[in-house]
């Protein structure tokens, strides 16, 4: 019996709490059922035999898959891998060795700096690995829960006005802008990254961080999650491989996140370090209201450059899907 | 020979396997005598398929389930519904014009 009740508890782990007891108990009394009242292990085996794996008929009681990725996406989920882990690390290390050799001090022994650098260098390159395969890998656990189940929908109406036309070069994506992509976030989140060592105030031979190391703190996970929409929405190009109204429709959220996120960070107070902005001020012989102007002005035109360039994106992303093979004639 | 006809074997059966559970179902079942009532008729069925088919039927609303607890161990009864009947009378219909058709295909060949 211990058997037995190890082959259902098997099987119900698997399960919503609803069906469980439920299931349980039906399993028992059809197990009951296939065998004599006091069972031989061999008895009993048998019959666990034809009831099968227990992850198998888990699977079929849910009616849905129980693995992450299956055999469909899986040689996608790696091609892209094998592309976004090498950007990532590549970058990531990159941008770190920069931040490395920009705050290298002579407070340190030569041995000790790059003992430290290469730490900060190996550390950085691991973290974005992981986080890059991670989010890759739910994207497409995300695609795999709630996209195959449809094509499997029993006696779904079909009509010929579905037909997609077929694709002309205009609306292909092309994997290399797909890549490029992936490059871009690469770069952009390993600057931000590693923004205390990269975007400093530069005079005679003194520099400080440009930027404050909480502001960037408290944007932290922010940017991660955009890097990951960013990723995201990469690879769901990839896989649909060719401009329709949905994906600009996405495309349209996406332009919007950035755009939300922008604003917020580049208008946030405390964002510039007081500092490095008193600093400029006097390198330059400006009063404090001239600096504070000149910021304001160059963080504003950042933001209409964003909110340009994101419009033009969205506009070219709904041109995109209007380009039918008849027009091209 | 058997590893490549197996498969298709399985497909074959899998579309039929519906129609032939609902058609025990007249009479209130659990799922072991189902298994026996169409074993006994030659019909095999994956049991690991079975009940959760039988789940999913009654999700469907073509048939119910009741606990019976006045034996000497509970079993989960199965029985059609008014809906299931009409479902399986449809089915059985359609299987009768379609194992005719198949028989003229396989036997005719003529191609008329």
């Amino acid at each position: 019996m211990i058997y037995r009740d190890a082959y259902i508890a098997e099987v119900t782990k698997r399960l919503p709490q609803t069906m469980r007891e439920d299931v349980a108990l039906e399993l028992e009394s059809t197990i009951a059922d296939m065998t004599s009242d006091n069972p031989s292990q061999e008895e009993l085996f048998d019959a666990l035999r034809q009831l099968g794996d227990p992850v198998i008929l888990a699977s079929r009681y849910l009616e849905r898959p129980l693995h992450l990725i299956g055999p469909a996406l899986y040689p996608t989920f790696l091609s892209i891998l094998k592309i976004v882990v090498p950007i990532a690390l590549l970058v990531s290390g990159i941008t770190a060795l920069l931040g490395v050799l920009v705050s290298f001090s002579e407070e340190f022994s030569w041995g000790q700096a790059v003992i430290q650098g290469i730490l900060q260098v190996v550390g950085s390159m691991l973290a974005a690995g992981i986080q890059s395969v991670f989010w890759v890998g739910l994207v497409f656990a995300l695609i795999e829960r709630y996209s195959s189940s449809r094509d499997s929908l029993p006696l779904s109406k079909w009509d010929p006005t579905q037909l997609k036309p077929l694709t002309t070069p205009k609306r292909q994506i092309s994997r290399a802008s797909v890549v490029g992509g992936f490059v871009w976030t690469a770069i952009w989140v390993g600057i931000y990254l590693n923004a205390s060592n990269l975007l400093r105030l530069y005079w005679e031979d003194q520099s400080m961080p440009l930027l404050n190391e909480e502001a960037l703190r408290f944007f932290l996970p922010a940017v991660i999650a955009l890097a990951a929409i960013e990723v995201g929405f990469g690879i769901y190009k990839w896989v649909k491989s060719y401009w329709a109204v949905p994906m600009a429709l996405w495309n349209l959220v996406f332009n919007l996140f950035w755009v939300i996120g922008t604003i917020l960070f580049l208008t946030h107070p405390d964002l510039f370090s007081q500092e490095a902005l008193l600093q400029f001020g006097q390198v330059l012989g400006q009063t404090e209201a001239e600096t504070e102007s000149m910021k304001n002005w160059a963080v504003w035109t950042l933001l209409i450059t964003f909110i340009v360039i994101a419009t033009l994106d969205t506009v070219e992303g709904f041109l995109k899907t209007r380009t039918s093979p008849r027009k091209k004639k | 020979m058997t590893d490549r006809v197996s498969p298709l074997l399985t497909e074959l059966r899998r579309g039929t396997l519906t129609l032939a559970v609902l058609s025990q179902l007249k009479v209130p079942q659990y799922g072991y005598s189902l298994v026996q009532a169409l074993e006994q008729s030659s019909v095999s069925i994956d049991q690991s398929t079975l009940y959760p088919l039988l789940r999913r039927l009654e999700k469907q609303q073509l048939v119910t389930s009741t606990w019976d607890t006045t034996e000497s161990r509970p079993r989960k009864y199965y029985v059609l519904t008014a809906l299931g009947e009409e479902v399986l009378e449809q089915l059985y219909q359609e299987w009768k014009q379609m194992s005719e058709n198949l028989q003229n295909l396989l036997e005719g060949g003529e191609g008329v």
